[in-house]
């Protein structure tokens, strides 16, 4: 029997049709400088950095915004305080305020409030009788900072915050006929 | 029986079966755990709103006659009655003590007792608080046992001049 000639795939012939169609620059003429980037080892180490970079950024995200809920939860912390506070003395006055200003400096948070929904007995003094209700309003401007460039002001997102707690004065007061 | 076992001994899809296993766990924990909290939120806020009305039923029923002589003395039966009117006018519940939002039944208070004694002034009220999950598949009633007390020794006068 006699064996057939076979060409083997880098046969000259194969080489001649690849070269026809890789064009003006083939695969293997890049520019010096770039053919790095064909060179596949290491890549899933770079894989890896990139990945990472993105996990950082968002965590990055996730805990600037967690302070968006911490300064909301003080706020609400505050106006629970200044209604108990309010609930017990029965009156808006100086303790009432006191409070205000200590939880203010604890916090760091410069919030307005407002005494809304209430009928004084005792107008002049502000005193609110037994099972009388009201309500303490405190608003507050969050900025929260999207970027802090070096050349310019940071550039901020003003977030209004807003909480609303009603009370129950649980003081009796015996008023004059 | 042949069928059935040899379905079971088939790997194919079990990594499916494996991930609906796992959110089914998931989502009951998460329901469990959001139940949880909803009723531990419901129970401080009730305890809250009583213990201000106990407060405040003792504040009103003191007697200042005795107060201004240095006696701290309380009116126990007006104190009973006055925490009984704000159960009704304060915390919007119908006479057995149920409580609703709209339409919707929220919890049922059920007092075990009341012990009000005029010296010392104290208001005890020990009760229980009755509620439903919103989760139709954890059925059955949670009790919720409260003692809420309050005292009140102050015999400086009070009130305005």
């Amino acid at each position: 029997m006699k064996a057939g000639k076979s060409v083997s795939a880098d046969a000259w012939g194969a080489r001649a049709m690849n070269n026809r169609h890789r064009g003006l620059w083939g695969r293997a003429s890049l520019p010096r400088p770039f053919q790095k980037l064909l060179n596949k080892e290491g890549s899933s180490y770079v894989d890896l950095i990139i990945k990472t970079l993105v996990v950082i950024t968002l965590m990055a995200t996730v805990i600037s915004f967690l302070g968006v809920f911490t300064t909301y939860l003080n706020l609400n912390h505050m106006c629970r305080r200044v209604v108990r506070v309010a609930e017990l003395e029965g009156k808006i006055a100086e303790p009432v305020y006191d409070v205000f200003y200590r939880l203010k400096q604890q916090t760091g948070l410069s919030p307005e409030m407002t005494v809304e929904e209430v009928a004084y007995c005792d107008k002049q003094n502000q005193k609110i009788q037994l099972r009388n209700t009201f309500t303490i309003t405190m608003t507050y401007s969050h900025a929260f900072t999207l970027f802090r460039p070096s050349f310019t002001a940071p550039i901020q997102i003003h977030i209004p915050m807003r909480v609303s707690i009603t009370g129950m004065s649980e003081k009796y007061w015996k008023l004059p006929e | 029986m042949g069928n059935f076992k040899q379905m079971i001994n088939n790997r194919k899809g079990d990594v499916f079966l494996f991930i609906l296993i796992l959110v089914f766990f998931i989502l009951t924990l998460a329901v469990i755990l959001s139940e949880y909290f909803r009723i531990e939120s419901l129970y401080q806020q009730a305890e809250y709103v009583i213990q201000r009305g106990v407060n405040s039923s003792v504040e009103y029923a003191m007697r200042d006659d005795y107060r201004r002589d240095g006696y701290s003395r309380m009116d126990s039966a007006l104190a009973q009655e006055t925490l009984y009117a704000y159960f009704y006018e304060n915390m919007g519940l119908d006479s057995e003590l149920n409580k609703l939002a709209g339409n919707q039944w929220v919890y049922q208070l059920e007092v075990e007792r009341i012990d009000a004694t005029d010296n010392p002034p104290c208001l005890t009220l020990a009760g229980t608080l009755k509620t439903r999950s919103i989760f139709n598949f954890l059925s059955g009633t949670i009790r919720l046992p409260f003692t809420i007390s309050s005292v009140n020794i102050r015999i400086e006068e009070g009130g305005s001049p």
